[in-house]
């Protein structure tokens, strides 16, 4: 481990413990540092209520961050177990992978993480104990969640087109004069290039792997639900290149 | 270091607030209460004529909702529903008014499912968190009204001693009124400034100000009455003096009584303390003040029993069961009202106010008080500073599978 990349996470840690100052550093362990203690915030969002509470957490930080988002965890109880966005090993679901990805993409800091990812999420989680209801809204369970992101970002109408999009970045990264993936017939060029340029630079293979078939996930589901075959769901070509990526078991590297 | 008066009671307001049903909630329970009540509407009852009344009694109505304590720990909410079917009682039994409200319930599957076994006096459907996302018990009185003049409130409820069933007397909706003009001066006070905060801190629920309902608004009388009745929880969660609790009808009849328009809750509640404290003496079966004695709230009678009377209803005693234990009930609610003295009211002026987390967590539970803390000032110095976040473009919160 080269240490000039441990003198980074230790001076981001520093950032992290000077701005919480009820966190402390813990120690580390097979290449993950721990920082817990209690984070106070006094948390403002839009219109609405601002909330000031504590929580006690805490933070598994990878030395592979920011390829690797630390994972977080509330261990004071105060979050009730029922809550629906909590994995089983009692992490925090702070989002879809490729949105959290996103919010970090600028400005890749651990503080930032804190700030833009586990503050939100704690004060959702007091706004909607509080009211019943969730500030930013919730996204959709499992593969869905992913697939409803990417119609979203890019604006598109259905899972199908959200394949074909990710089938285009999984399989050939990001390639200026291709058609764009959406279905328009325009190129990337004039088309979703500042979209797809971003998402190829925030994935990773692993993170993109997972998505594609996520994505794949929800397709084939719903051509189950419609009872089409997928070969028929989907247009040939995408078909095509979806049983080219699986069975193939092609991971293209992202350069 | 003491705490200024006027940060005390925003602090005891805030932990009254903890304790209340949240607008959401209000909402959800509302709706529900709605449903049982188109249910029961469309069912048959043999010889009833004209429509069924469903409306809420108790804390519901009164806007002094509490959060239950059941052994220490947080629990649902109790919602108390009259369903009024308009019978006459010289044509009908007691026992099938309230059968045929059970049986009505019974034919609805999701009802069946949450219906408890049949209570003394009342039906109670139980919406568990998990099932509902709610979390609250329904308790359905199946009444008739007991009156034949025009405006007359009276009803007839049944009550069950094994298989035996009776009538027993009741005015839920003349309580309501009475209650409403004790706090209508104060509620007209803070009544639009108040639906405005609910509209602005509930703005997921509410389109406009108008759709917040005005039962959600709460006086100091209404806050003090919450107040109370969680330190009532706290003080008798104990086996040996649970059993002697004074009943939340007395609690709120007295200090609705005593409550003399105060605009904060802090003045209220001291009032209210002091009013209730100048009555101690009747335990030792002296004399009380002349002014105390000519209100006649809390009385002794010549044969020793105490005398609490339903405001509408002289004849109903609430504290008809003090005499029995040795006057139990009667000693341990006026060592509860001394207690609130202590606890409560001289707070403020101690010298020492530091340990104002271990003794509100204690008094009022954790939950509702923690947050509420930095309002007294003493947090500051032993908790770390709470750094500030603007929160732009967050992430929804979402799970694997």
């Amino acid at each position: 481990m080269a240490t000039e990349l441990i003198d980074d996470i230790s001076k981001q840690i520093v950032e992290l413990l000077d701005a919480y100052c009820g966190l402390e550093y813990v120690g580390i362990k097979d290449e993950i540092v721990t920082v817990s203690g209690v984070l106070s915030f006094e948390a403002f969002y839009e219109g609405l209520e601002p909330i000031s509470e504590s929580f006690d957490v805490e933070l598994g930080i990878s030395l592979d961050f920011p390829t690797v988002l630390p994972e977080v965890k509330e261990v004071g109880g105060q979050i009730d177990s029922k809550y629906e966005h909590v994995f089983t090993n009692g992490t925090l679901c702070l989002g879809i992978p490729i949105e959290q990805r996103r919010i970090m993409y600028d400005n890749p800091t651990i503080l930032r993480f804190v700030d833009k990812l586990v503050v939100p999420y704690l004060y959702g989680y007091c706004y909607s104990v509080k009211y019943g209801s969730h500030p930013f809204g919730e996204a959709a369970h499992g593969s869905q969640g992913i697939a409803d992101y990417y119609i979203s970002s890019f604006n598109l109408r259905n899972c199908v087109e959200a394949l074909s999009v990710v089938c285009f970045l999984y399989e050939f990264g990001y390639r200026e004069n291709d058609q764009c993936p959406c279905g328009s017939d325009l190129r990337v060029s004039e088309c979703h290039k500042t979209d797809l340029l971003s998402f190829y630079e925030i994935h990773t293979v692993d993170t993109l792997s997972n998505d594609f078939k996520a994505i794949l996930d929800v397709c084939i589901y719903r051509s189950v639900e419609e009872k089409i075959a997928l070969k028929s769901f989907l247009p040939t070509s995408l078909y095509n290149r979806v049983l080219f990526l699986t069975t193939e078991g092609v991971i293209r590297n992202l350069q | 270091m003491t705490v200024n008066l006027s940060k005390y009671s925003e602090f005891l307001d805030h932990v009254a607030r903890e304790l209340d049903i949240p607008p959401s909630k209000f909402n959800d329970a509302v709706n529900r209460y709605k449903a049982v009540g188109t249910w029961l509407d469309a069912g048959v009852y043999a010889g009833y004529s004209g429509d069924l009344a469903i409306y809420p009694q108790g804390s519901f109505r009164l806007g002094t909702v509490v959060r239950p304590l059941r052994n220490g720990v947080e629990a649902e909410y109790d919602i108390d529903l009259v369903c009024e079917i308009p019978l006459n009682k010289n044509f009908i039994e007691p026992r099938r008014v309230k059968q045929s409200v059970g049986d009505r319930l019974k034919e609805n599957r999701r009802y069946e499912k949450l219906l408890k076994s049949e209570g003394k006096r009342c039906w109670t459907l139980e919406y568990s968190e998990e099932e509902d996302g709610v979390g609250f018990h329904l308790d359905v009185l199946p009444a008739i009204p007991d009156s034949e003049l025009n405006g007359n409130t009276d009803i007839a409820i049944t009550d069950r001693d094994g298989g035996l069933y009776t009538w027993s007397a009741s005015n839920p909706k003349g309580y309501g009124a009475w209650f409403d003009e004790k706090n209508a001066t104060a509620f007209s006070r803070v009544q639009e400034y108040q639906r405005a905060v609910i509209f602005r801190q509930a703005s997921a629920v509410y389109a406009s100000i108008d759709e917040v309902p005005n039962e959600l608004v709460r006086t100091p009388l209404q806050r003090s009455i919450q107040l109370l009745k969680r330190y009532r929880d706290s003080y008798f969660n104990n086996p040996e003096r649970t059993k002697y609790a004074p009943i939340s009808i007395i609690i709120t009849t007295l200090a609705a009584h005593f409550y003399r328009g105060e605009e904060d809750i802090y003045t209220a509640l001291t009032n209210i303390v002091r009013q209730l404290q100048g009555h101690t003496d009747l335990v030792e079966g002296k004399r009380i003040a002349v002014s105390l004695t000519d209100l006649g709230l809390i009385r002794r009678q010549p044969d020793g029993t105490w005398y609490i009377g339903n405001p509408v209803n002289p004849e109903e005693n609430f504290a008809d069961r003090w005499h029995e234990d040795n006057h139990a009930r009667a000693r341990m609610f006026f060592d509860w009202v001394s207690s609130i003295n202590v606890d409560l009211l001289d707070f403020p002026h101690q010298a020492n106010t530091s340990n104002a987390n271990s003794h509100f967590s204690r008094i009022l539970g954790a939950s509702a008080v923690t947050a509420h803390l930095g309002i007294l000032g003493s947090r500051d110095e032993v908790r770390p500073q709470r750094r500030k976040v603007q929160i732009a473009s967050p992430a929804k919160p979402w799970r694997p599978n």
